[in-house]
């Protein structure tokens, strides 16, 4: 079906939110901090400095 | 019977479905990531089945399978999917694939001749805890391990990672935030079982498979809900 002249469809912004805006960056950057110490963990072990990276998955 | 000796089997029912879905929506819709997803998710449930059967017996060409699988491909197979939604160089990424492939080749090959100690093994213990006593590794197969995890869970988290926080700055797509956010915390699970079954802090590996398998599936889920998308009449100028 034809649309309207002037209507054209958007993704709604999510609405201004306190909990939203500061909640999503704080578990971001946890995760981000987890990976990099799974990253030094595997770089660790790849140079011998620990031992064998075991199973991870 | 211990509760913990089952979880192998919850992991590889939840996995095997969640390749369902995968490789079911890659067939409607198409998209080498998919398509990647599900290849990658059908050698996670390879792993786990592997550790569900090394439970309750013992056979050498199982105990390499859960290695080559559960070790080695699966993270690297799931990020390249990772790696094919958010590259837009299609050269890059195809090029990482075929690399991929022939590592796959050369890893399943080097894995499956490591030599084993068979009568090391016992059933009555989880096959992380003595698998450095059964397989015979050397230097490179380690570093393979290294490479293949190191790879994969940089692509697999990091990838969900930058996807969550260009959704959460665009202010957009509440659902894909979320999603990714748990496809990361899933795939981060067994990396950190990982890593600390290898420094000693206990045998967390069977749970964090569980847990990783669960938050990445409710994680996908969640991100590929229809969003509702409104209509709005902008006035011509």
């Amino acid at each position: 079906m034809d649309k309207p002249p002037g209507t054209r469809k958007r993704t709604p912004r999510v609405p201004a939110s306190f909990l939203y805006q500061s909640v999503v960056p704080i578990a971001l950057g946890v995760m981000l901090l987890l990976l990099l110490a799974v990253i030094v963990a595997v770089l660790l072990s790849l140079f011998g400095l620990t031992p064998g990276y075991p199973p991870g998955f | 019977m211990d509760v913990l000796r089952l979880l192998p089997f919850a992991s590889t029912t939840i996995v095997f479905v969640f390749a369902v879905i995968v490789l079911s929506r890659y067939a409607r819709r198409g998209g080498l990531h998919l398509l990647l997803w599900g290849i990658g998710l059908v050698m996670y449930g390879l792993g786990t089945f592997a550790e569900a059967y090394l439970a309750f017996g013992y056979s050498p060409f199982v105990l390499h399978m859960w290695y080559l699988f559960g070790a080695v491909l699966t993270p690297a197979w799931l990020g390249q999917g990772t790696i094919h939604l958010l590259v837009r160089r299609e050269n890059v990424a195809k090029i990482l694939l075929v690399v991929l492939i022939l590592a796959t080749i050369f890893a399943a090959i080097k894995v499956y001749s490591l030599p084993t100690n068979d009568a090391a093994y016992k059933v009555n213990l989880p096959v992380s805890a003595q698998y450095q006593s059964v397989m015979e590794r050397d230097g490179l197969t380690r570093a393979l391990v290294g490479v293949f995890a190191g790879y994969g869970t940089l692509t697999l988290v990091g990838g969900a990672l930058y996807s969550a926080y260009i959704f959460w700055r665009k202010r957009i797509m509440p659902q894909r935030v979320l999603g990714n956010v748990l496809i990361a915390a899933g795939a981060l699970s067994p990396a950190l079982g990982g890593t600390l079954v290898a420094r000693g802090f206990g045998d967390y590996l069977f749970v964090s498979e569980l847990i990783g398998a669960i938050v990445m599936f409710v994680g996908f889920r969640l991100a590929t809900t229809q969003q509702p998308v409104a209509a709005s009449a902008a006035q011509a100028a």
